[in-house]
């Protein structure tokens, strides 16, 4: 097993490295990052000249992409282009904040699609069923962005008719919070909802499926035929195995996550990955688009190996060669 | 043991959960426009206005040149003051001066500011000309980043006359002079400190972590992409202390969430950026609106590489060919029911000085055809005239995803095509289509510039040459006469120079006026004080006599 985690981790190490150059090629070559600045008449010609030489953009791309790799080893992701400011404080920011908000849209998303997918499952083709497989595709179907309006407008509606504030509709806390844990629920949870809508749709499918291959196999059979109650069947000998195709699909959604929400974080207005991400591909920073990609596609690469291992842990079947 | 494995996933995503907010926690702390309700009976002394902020910059120096936003400058207004304001009537007024400038027109041209014996810093000291030499030394000091250098270059030399008097003495005659020193900067806090980064997350002094500020409020907490927190000055040496014991700036990018949370008492005040569904808010149950013609004006650009745009009959025809009216009308008037196409190119239709001499191209598609076929054009099959063997057709550049502009496209297209001049959809990216725009790369291009107070600004975007002159319109005379306006000290006579210019220009229409996007100011009314300023002073130009009513607390 550690022989087959190590190789994995020393096989990523080229896709990481073939990644940032090949983003950073095309950062690069999309477009002058000084350009907004070059347009402004009131920048001295000094000022943008500084900023070239700071950043070696004088120098060709693969030199630049080299003094890039030195910064991001030695100076922890860099400095951003145009203000110099450090990108480590700034990233592990975002990443607190989105990591919040995926964390808890995946909890969510992940014991109510378990719980849909078995009460469906054992209960095939009932109105729960064809209830939950209706809104399952209109939850897969639904705009995140409409979605977040629409649940913005609801929740106002709410306090507009009642003045009880069950949640806030944009940004992290408010002006003054009472309980600060219990101010930011109130503030995650609309975009948790909507982050969760597409991952409960899909993941109930899953468990579904999964639950009605596991309930007509022949150890099922055997345990009933033993005596045992159905709850027991279900929960103790038919859940656990179905839950190990949904375990892959959650660790590999998980990893993507990590890259933020962007639509979810700029319609509410949070300070997460997604909305840094955009913030510097907006102003063509390279360096902090960097440092999300490496952040973000490390964190993709972890995650499929850990959805590799935990599928062999849960299955003992699966052997490492 | 199974069970043991399910618990080590679920531990794993607690964990990260935990993970997540420790991570956060470590993060970034560091005219009648408006309520003129009778403050003094109505205002309590105290409270929170919660303030939603459209952008926010990436530190909290805003005079830095990769950090020039106007939502930066807006909370900063409030904290560190500068010579003179812009008011809502478009006229500076003095505000950390004791009365107007003396100007000595020389030659050599002198200014002679005399500092008001009250102003002082929040924590006791004087503001003197040391910080006002101290702001000079760091606009124009090589090594600091900053927004621009416009007038300090014209400076000759400086002298602190005393603690309250500093002059000024230009190489020429600066006529904008008023436009200069905006923000003033301590010079007791900043002298030997790195002006790039000292205020990187606060306004304040570095080595006790005070707030520090001449203004109304000081800024307590910068959170970025969060919010901004400023507290009431108790120091503030102006006519009265701020009623407000608070303000907090919030970041919510998105104009749609900004209505929902003003509706929801989320935010008590916004200022957004303009949108047809804005008028929804003017209806809205305890919510208080103005809304003024912006400073933000829209227009046609023409560019004069075109070999039939630089034609002035060509542009001419596209300007009767274009019912300006029809676009305010549908456009602009829902949510300013009082909005004009601008007829003026140097003047917004809000400042003293506006003359309409782009008025006589109304709307008159028949007159725009009849100067196409006497400059000898002949009508295509496809309905298209074609000039000197050439057809009338252009590509029309703006911003994509941006619904008054894409609307706007439509109609000026449909009116144009009418009259036989067909209008080509070239929209992009905004970092693209700018690109090209500055590469003067473009036949006509929609976009916006933002008038200012002094509109010394359109002198570089008219001038033959001038560094904004994408279009590379060039008429000699409208260029004297516009830098004429930089050495004439008289207002009468400087406004009626640029008229005169603007006159020469509506003749050759090098650029198009349209209409001047409206600027809503909404506040919940548990507030009061509020003026619409549409200058780039911001909303809370005022922000000592905001207040919030008695009967709300």
């Amino acid at each position: 097993m550690l022989t087959y985690i190590a190789r994995r981790i020393l096989l990523s190490i080229p896709v990481l490295i073939a990644m940032s150059f090949l983003v950073f090629l095309l950062v690069s070559l999309s477009g002058d990052p000084l350009a907004s600045l070059k347009m402004n008449p009131r920048i001295k010609e000094s000022t943008i000249r500084e900023i070239e030489v700071r950043k070696h953009l004088d120098k060709p791309v693969i030199v630049q992409y080299g003094y890039w790799v030195k910064e991001f080893v030695t100076n922890k992701f860099g400095t951003t282009l145009l203000s110099d400011d450090p990108i480590a404080p700034d990233l592990t920011r975002v990443l607190g904040n989105t990591l919040q908000l995926v964390v808890g849209a995946e909890i969510l998303a992940v014991l109510l699609a378990v719980g849909i997918g078995i009460y469906s499952a054992v209960k095939q083709y009932s109105v729960f069923d064809y209830t939950a497989t209706t809104f399952s595709f209109v939850g897969f179907s639904t705009p995140v962005f409409w979605l977040a309006l629409i649940l913005q407008i609801l929740v106002t509606n709410l306090y507009v008719s009642t003045g009880f504030r069950l949640f806030y509709t944009s940004g992290l806390n408010s002006a003054t919070p009472g309980n600060f844990w219990l101010d930011r629920i109130q503030h995650l949870m609309l975009p948790m909802i909507v982050l969760s809508v597409a991952g409960i749709a899909q993941y109930s499918r899953y468990m579904r499926a999964s639950m009605l291959e596991v309930v007509h196999s022949d150890y099922i059979r055997t345990a009933r035929a033993k005596g045992l109650s159905e709850r027991r069947v279900i929960m103790r000998h038919a859940f656990r195995n179905a839950l190990i195709p949904l375990t892959t699909v959650v660790a590999l959604d998980f990893g993507a996550l990590f890259g933020g929400a962007i639509v979810t974080e700029f319609i509410f207005s949070l300070d997460g990955m997604g909305q840094y991400f955009i913030n510097a591909l907006q102003v063509r920073d390279v360096y902090p688009i960097m440092a999300w990609l490496m952040l973000t596609g490390g964190m993709i690469i972890l995650f499929n190996l850990i959805a590799d291992v935990a599928y062999g842990f849960l299955d003992p079947r699966v052997r490492y060669e | 043991m199974r069970s043991k494995r399910s618990y080590a996933l679920l531990g794993l995503l607690l964990a990260l959960s935990m993970f997540a907010a420790a991570c956060a926690s470590q993060g970034g702390d560091t005219g009648n426009n408006g309520d003129t309700g009778n403050a003094a009976d109505e205002a309590a002394q105290g409270g929170t206005l919660v303030v939603a902020a459209e952008q926010f910059p990436a530190d909290t120096q805003c005079y830095g040149a990769s950090n020039n936003i106007a939502w930066c400058y807006y909370p900063e207004n409030a904290v560190l003051l500068g010579a003179y304001r812009q008011t809502p009537d478009f006229t500076y007024e003095p505000e950390l001066l004791d009365g107007e400038a003396e100007v000595d027109q020389g030659p050599p041209f002198k200014v002679t500011y005399h500092i008001n014996p009250d102003a002082t810093w929040s924590d006791g000291e004087p503001v003197t000309a040391q910080d006002f030499e101290y702001t000079k030394e760091a606009i124009l000091d090589p090594d600091n980043e900053v927004v621009g250098t416009d007038g300090y270059d014209d400076i000759k030399s400086t002298k602190i006359i005393d603690d309250k008097t500093y002059e000024v003495t230009f190489n020429k005659v600066f006529a904008p002079y008023k436009t200069l020193f905006g923000p003033i900067y301590p010079a007791h806090i900043l002298e030997g400190q790195d002006w790039d980064k000292v205020w990187d997350k606060c306004i304040c002094d570095p080595k006790t972590g005070d707030p520090i500020g001449d203004g109304p409020f000081l800024l307590t907490s910068w959170k970025k992409n969060q919010e901004w927190v400023l507290e009431r000055n108790e120091n503030y040496w102006g006519d009265h202390l701020a009623y407000l014991d608070k303000m907090v700036w919030r970041y919510i990018a998105d104009v749609n969430s900004e209505i929902q949370a003003l509706r929801g008492g989320e935010v008590d005040m916004i200022y957004p950026t303009t949108q047809l569904t804005l008028k929804n808010v003017l209806t809205m149950e305890g919510v208080e609106s103005d809304v003024e013609a912006g400073t933000f004006w829209q227009h046609l650009d023409f560019s004069f590489k075109n070999p039939l745009l630089k034609n002035d009959w060509v542009r001419q025809a596209i300007a009767y060919g274009i019912d300006r009216q029809a676009i305010v009308d549908k456009l602009v008037k829902p949510l300013q029911d009082d909005a004009e196409p601008l007829q003026n190119l140097i003047y917004v239709s809000n400042a003293p000085e506006y003359e309409p001499h782009f008025d006589t191209y109304n709307y008159d598609p028949d007159k725009a055809a009849q100067i196409l076929e006497d400059h000898g054009c002949k009508k295509g099959s496809d309905g298209i005239y074609e000039c000197n063997g050439q057809k009338l057709s252009f590509s029309y550049k703006s911003t994509a995803e941006n619904e008054l502009r894409e609307l706007m496209y439509q109609i000026i297209q449909a009116e144009l095509k009418d009259v036989g001049i067909e209008m080509r959809n070239d929209f992009g990216e905004a970092d693209v289509v700018f690109t090209e725009l500055s590469q003067h790369d473009y036949d006509v291009f929609q976009f916006g510039w933002v008038g200012t107070v002094d509109p010394f600004g359109s002198n570089a975007i008219f001038e033959c040459k001038g560094d904004q002159n994408y279009g590379d319109y060039c008429n000699q005379e409208a260029t004297d006469l516009l830098e004429k306006t930089n050495t004439i000290l008289d207002p009468t006579e400087r406004a009626a120079t640029y008229n005169q210019a603007d006159e020469l220009m509506a003749e050759d229409v090098p650029v198009l006026p349209l209409w001047q996007a409206p600027q809503m100011l909404a506040y919940s009314d548990k507030f009061g004080g509020f003026v619409n300023n549409t200058t780039t002073q911001g909303p809370i130009w005022n922000a000592a006599d905001i207040y919030m009513k008695k009967s709300a607390q």
